[in-house]
């Protein structure tokens, strides 16, 4: 295997809040190779934004990396400086946004926007740097992209914003696409558009991809691996063709029961899981999942579960991850 | 992962009259301009729909954002006044109804909206917010009402312990819950969910639509349930409404539309739905809309659809085709080319059949 792009080791960073401290991320591992899209998924207050603004250093002041790793082709992000940091931030590591509304200047044309971007980190000049944003109005599927380019944000619609937001953190050529939710506030049409984009983009661009999403469903077309969150921690992680065959974990069980599916039988009840996520003030010194797990037996509440081999490639943070992979793999249901 | 299913075939709904029962409905907004603001066109955000929810059934109602999917839903509910066309509650004219007619009629259909912390008073604790409910709506005697909202906290599955709470302390889920109890504490027969479970967390969303489906089943509630996630519609409703354009393309029963669309807007949002199944994803030949949705404003000539449909022909750019009856059966489908050999249903979509249970 070639060197990882982006190698995150045992990050941990809490909140320092009004309401008391919160444990957002407890010690997350995991590795982007060059060209390789990863997924994160998991619910609100899972930690996959947080790792990832961690990653970027656009943590808010009330958040604090306690300790970890965050490896940017061997250069450790967290130890730049804020100047040093701006040299890969934009220009090899790039992100997109959920709202597209709030994440462009209503103020300025896209033109603008994207030529000082161009301007800042390529040094291009006036011309060539128009030129360019042209070309990337065009590479994500803007028509008419010379004329569009003195246009207000306002004069796009929510999927057209959200393709220039891609256009915007493509102007240099990323290495690394960070991806928060970008599709979550579209139409489910638009969202194909965007899906459509982005796996057309990954192959024309050979750019890595961390695809932050709570839609395990968007997932499953687009990327090659799958990580897992729960309450701070990688609960599964795997290939995506194995997490959907033979899920591990009991949460990664538990959400794809949760979604009902037209491919499938209509039923009375949807397999719900019970309970709602907590957030944690300490690190979990025992299961975080416990408390709504249906697999749960007194080891869970005593102690921490290792993310340890389930599968061929598959890896589980589960004392019982053998049997609920043995039940899976039993009850092939898709 | 309680709420084992339970797969009971659904009773067939009783020839009752529908519950509400909605004709023609149009809703314009004017756009004025110029100095004088006069009247230059208007948003045609609903602009003709006719629709009946019988007792106990469930109406899904879809379409991408701009479809006039929440205008509706305020018009039926007459939080808005419509520009033209009738909304009977069982049998009474809502449209024209004023004052203390309307409240009566309002406490029988209630809606259940999509942001449970915007919609539920931060200053008021979750007793007060169900206490109000029934004051407003002057439910039952006020001596039993401290009574009836505890029973209303213990019907959406909440601890009354909760009482004293306020909508901050509580999750997601359990401020929605406090949200249909609201609704449901006039004790209405007809409930419009708004995008209710688009806010919350997968894992709730379950939860959710379990206790709608199960006060349905328990009180006999109708609902009108809006949802851009088709899975989601298609697991709960009885029949769905496919909006497009402030117009209804589709509308039929819900299994039946999911797996033989009859309208090629059908097809498309069918076939925008990700499917959680990587083998399929990679095979799948998808019907990717182009472009957005054109404005209200001024629709397309001919078919509404026309502009974004890959199978549009001349008819269809110059003829408005109608709503009508697909082969004998209970569909409807604004379609010219509906009863030709229907390409769209060629697509590759998730469909049960794939996977034979």
């Amino acid at each position: 295997m070639t060197a990882p792009l982006l190698e995150v080791r045992d990050l941990r960073v809490r909140f320092d809040g009004d309401d008391g401290s919160v444990s957002a991320v407890n010690g997350v591992s995991f590795a982007v190779a060059p060209g390789e899209a990863l997924a994160l998924v998991g619910e609100s207050g899972s930690g996959k934004s947080v790792s990832m603004l961690s990653v970027m250093g656009l943590l808010p002041p009330v958040a604090r990396v306690e300790a970890g790793e965050v490896l940017w082709r061997g250069r450790d992000l967290l130890r730049l400086s804020e100047r040093e940091l701006q040299g890969v931030r934009g220009r090899e590591v790039a992100m997109v946004y959920q709202d597209p509304q709030s994440s462009l200047n209503p103020a300025l044309t896209v033109g603008t926007q994207l030529t000082m971007v161009l301007r800042h980190h390529l040094g291009l000049g006036r011309r060539a740097a128009r030129a360019r944003a042209a070309e990337l109005l065009a590479l994500v599927g803007i028509p008419e992209p010379q004329r569009r380019l003195d246009e207000y944000p306002h004069r796009f619609s929510g999927g057209q914003r959200q393709r220039i937001l891609i256009a915007l953190a493509l102007a240099c050529d990323p290495r690394l696409l960070i991806a928060d939710e970008p599709t979550t506030a579209l139409d489910v049409t638009i969202q194909a558009q965007i899906l459509d984009l982005v796996r057309r983009l990954r192959e024309q661009l050979e750019m890595a991809i961390v695809w932050i999403t709570h839609d395990l469903g968007v997932v499953a077309g687009l990327v090659d691996r799958v990580a897992v969150m729960y309450g701070g921690t990688i609960v599964e992680e795997a290939p995506v063709r194995e997490l959907f065959a033979a899920p591990s974990h009991p949460y990664t069980v538990g959400l794809l029961a949760a979604m009902p599916r037209l491919d499938e039988p209509r039923s009375a009840r949807l397999r719900s899981i019970p309970g709602a996520p907590q957030s944690l003030a300490a690190p979990p010194v025992a299961c975080p999942f416990a408390p709504r797990c249906e697999w749960a037996v007194a080891r869970c509440s005593e102690e921490l579960p290792a993310l340890r081999p389930a599968g061929p490639l598959a890896r589980a943070a589960c004392h019982r991850a053998d049997e609920v992979r043995a039940r899976t793999e039993a009850t092939v249901t898709r | 992962m309680s709420d084992m299913p339970t797969p009971t075939p659904t009773p067939a709904p009783e020839p009752t009259p529908p519950v509400i029962s909605v004709r023609g409905l149009v809703k314009h907004f004017p756009i004025r301009s110029g100095l004088l603001r006069r009247t230059t066109g208007a948003v045609r955000a609903v602009d003709g729909v006719s629709f009946d929810v019988g007792a106990g059934e469930t109406l899904g109602l879809v379409g991408e954002s701009g479809s006039g999917k929440s205008t509706l839903a305020r018009a039926v509910l007459r939080l808005t006044d419509v520009t033209d066309g009738s909304v009977l509650l069982e049998g009474e004219e809502v449209t024209t109804l004023h004052g203390g007619a309307l409240r009566s009629v309002r406490a029988r259909m209630q809606m259940v909206f999509q942001d449970p912390l915007a919609s539920l008073n931060p200053r008021m604790t979750i007793g007060a917010v169900l206490r109000e409910a029934l004051d407003v709506n002057d439910v039952g005697a006020a001596a039993g009402r401290p009574a009836r909202v505890r029973e209303l906290l213990e019907l959406v599955g909440l601890d009354p312990a909760l009482l004293n709470r306020y909508p901050h302390q509580l999750s997601g889920g359990q401020r929605q819950r406090v949200g249909i109890a609201r609704a449901l504490a006039p004790e209405p027969r007809f409930v419009v969910c708004d995008e209710a479970i688009a806010a919350l967390d997968v894992s709730i969303q379950a939860q959710i639509v379990n206790l709608l489906a199960q006060l349905r089943d328990d009180l006999g509630l109708s609902y009108l349930f809006i949802s851009h996630d088709l899975s989601m519609v298609r697991h709960l409703a009885d029949r769905v409404a496919v909006l497009y354009l402030g117009q209804v393309v589709e509308l039929g029963p819900a299994e039946e539309l999911c797996e033989r669309p009859g309208h090629p807007y059908t097809a498309a949002l069918l076939s925008a739905v990700p499917s959680p199944d990587p083998e399929l994803e990679a095979s799948r030949a998808r019907l990717v809309l182009r472009g957005d949705v054109p404005s209200p404003a001024d629709p397309p000539p001919g078919c509404r659809f026309h502009t974004r449909c890959p199978f549009a022909t001349d008819r269809c750019r110059v003829e408005e085709p109608a709503l009508r009856e697909l082969d004998g059966s209970a569909r409807l489908v604004a379609c010219h080319h509906a009863d030709a050999e229907r390409p769209w249903q060629r697509l590759d979509a998730p469909r049960p059949e794939r996977h034979p249970q």
